[in-house]
């Protein structure tokens, strides 16, 4: 029985049991220290420091997968968790935030403000918030790495350099 | 190309006589030239404004004074006067302001201080204002049962959320309240969040949204009374397109109508696109919340290709019913509208083709049937101002 076929196995006799499978999807990969969004901008200008942000939502299934698959790679934990302070969205929530700005406005209004449009999407955004890098959906490890290479190579700031199939 | 075509046909719409900036009338609610402050229309179900049939009430939140604050102002609908002075609502940082005209009462109801904290105006005079409830609260909304008021809120329970609701009635001297009461288990539904509430066919309905199954879904809890609530359905229709990733669609940001045959009307953002973000979607209860129909899209094929946000609806009780909210169809954030008629919505219109950037839109109806729509306009590097307009038929 291959692994997929396991999974599936799995998920029907957790189905059939009443399992709460499928609970607590697409909340930030374990073992990650996300923050919120206005405490991560407070950090990274105090301490100069790129910031990784991860808009997700309860039930996609791309966050989902990218977080077991994408985050869940020894060398991407490794880079992400040195090279940025680590931000999550939770993109449906009405918890509020204060922008540098002073301005206090809900998670989703915050996804409104970035035009995130769905999930999972990913920003790497200077010290400052401005945008570097936006990568819409699914990511595996080595599109997570390559995206972390071109911020940390600096690539992002020649005009002539792709970017690495984001946005 | 295409943005270009959508772009002409956007302008065919608002060229047909349809938008507010077209209209003498708009009005200026609040305004601010400093862009360091902000103006927030923000609460559960975007129950922000209300009318009867001789003013209209607005609720929002601003930080001119350095804090949060809620404020109120009333605009006198005859002779087409402008607003009046604003109300400043509590004393500290005040959020998610609340409004309903409930009979001859106009109910408002605001979080201060971890506190529910309410009032009613009657003919013009104010009475004390009430603390309600008490808790860890992020969101609050209202609605009317008679010439009582509703309340309901979300508030932290544990590592969770969970959703209280109370009723309200203006005495003669104070605001008397009823206990609150629990809406759902919070064993099966441990993050119940951004509740509705309404009442028809002599039955309580709360809205309310719970990610507990792994996505928000969609729920209403309905009962004879607060105290009597025996019934729980899930209104959206969940949409899992993968058997391996994820948990499938989610609906949030519910908000709640009243309409014609005392039909209720459920209109929530719903994450069932593919690609495009977040579209309007629409359920129907016939039955005072027990039952509720098949999930109709809101948005036509133009406004397909982009998400929407912050959806409003309003009724007058008879057979208006209007949804509104905001989407960047024609490149930039416009406030766009539709109509029901029956079971149908009508075309999308754009009720702002100015040049400026716009969102937070919210509705009321008055009793005549006159419209009444507000909503914040920024001026890049200019500051932001409440813009608000009515319309009749």
């Amino acid at each position: 029985m291959d692994n997929a076929v396991l999974r599936r196995f799995c998920l029907a006799v957790a189905c059939t049991l009443g399992l709460p499978f499928g609970v607590s999807q697409a909340e930030p990969p374990p073992g990650y220290d996300f923050v919120r969004y206005d405490e991560g901008l407070r950090v990274a200008q105090r301490e100069h420091r790129q910031i990784f942000v991860y808009f997700g939502r309860y039930g996609c299934g791309y966050c989902d997968k990218t977080n077991k698959v994408g985050f869940a790679d020894p060398q991407v934990k490794a880079a992400y968790s040195k090279h940025y302070v680590l931000v999550y969205v939770n993109s449906e929530s009405m918890d509020r935030l204060t922008l540098p700005s002073g301005e206090r406005i809900t998670e989703m209004q915050l996804g409104e403000r970035m035009n995130t449009l769905g999930t999972p999407v990913f920003f790497f955004l200077q010290p400052s918030g401005k945008q570097i890098l936006k990568a819409y959906g699914y990511q595996d490890p080595a599109k997570l790495l390559e995206m972390d290479h071109y911020i940390q190579e600096g690539q992002y700031a020649r005009a002539d350099s792709a970017s690495p199939g984001a946005q | 190309m295409r943005s270009g075509f959508l772009l002409l046909l956007g302008c065919a719409f608002t060229a047909a006589g349809t938008s507010a900036a077209a209209d003498p009338n708009v009005l200026t609610v609040a305004v601010t030239d400093n862009t360091a402050d902000f103006f927030q229309i923000e609460s559960s179900g975007r129950k922000n404004m209300a009318a009867d049939d001789q003013r209209v009430g607005l609720v929002w939140e601003e930080t001119r004074g350095g804090h949060t604050a809620s404020h109120l102002a009333f605009r006198p609908l005859a002779d087409d006067q402008p607003f009046g002075a604003p109300i400043v609502l509590g004393e500290q940082d005040a959020f998610n302001p609340v409004i309903a005209r409930c009979g001859r009462h106009f109910y408002v109801a605001w979080i201060e201080q971890d506190s529910v904290r309410a009032t009613a105006f009657t003919d013009g005079q104010e009475l004390p204002v009430t603390s309600v409830a008490e808790g860890s609260l992020n969101e609050l909304t209202i609605g009317c049962q008679a010439d009582s008021a509703l309340l309901a809120w979300s508030a932290r329970h544990g590592n969770g959320y969970a959703v209280s609701a109370t009723a309200v009635h203006a005495g003669k001297a104070q605001l008397e309240h009823q206990t609150p009461v629990a809406v759902a288990s919070t064993e099966t539904y441990r993050f119940q969040t951004n509740p509705g509430a309404a009442y028809a066919k002599g039955r309580v309905v709360i809205t309310w949204h719970d990610r507990s199954t792994g996505t928000n879904l969609l729920y209403a809890t309905s009962g004879k009374s607060l105290q009597q609530l025996d019934q729980q359905t899930q209104i959206n229709e969940l949409i899992k397109k993968s058997y391996e990733w994820g948990s499938g669609s989610s609906a949030v940001r519910n908000t709640l109508a009243v309409g014609e045959n005392e039909r209720l009307v459920a209109v929530w953002l719903d994450k069932r696109a593919s690609r495009a973000g977040y579209k309007v979607y629409s359920a129907f209860s016939n039955d005072g919340g027990i039952s509720w129909g098949d999930n109709y899209d809101i948005i036509d094929e133009w406004g397909a290709v982009v998400p929407q946000w912050t959806p409003a609806v309003a009724a007058d009780g008879h057979e208006r019913v209007t949804a509104v909210w905001m989407d960047a169809r024609e490149d930039r954030n416009c406030i766009w509208s539709a109509k029901l008629s029956g079971m149908t919505w009508g075309a999308n219109t754009n009720l702002t083709d100015d040049s400026e950037e716009v969102h937070s839109p919210v509705i009321a109806y008055s009793p005549d049937g006159t419209l009444h729509v507000a909503w914040i306009e920024i001026k890049q590097g200019e500051g932001s101002r409440i813009r608000y307009f009515s319309q009749s038929d």
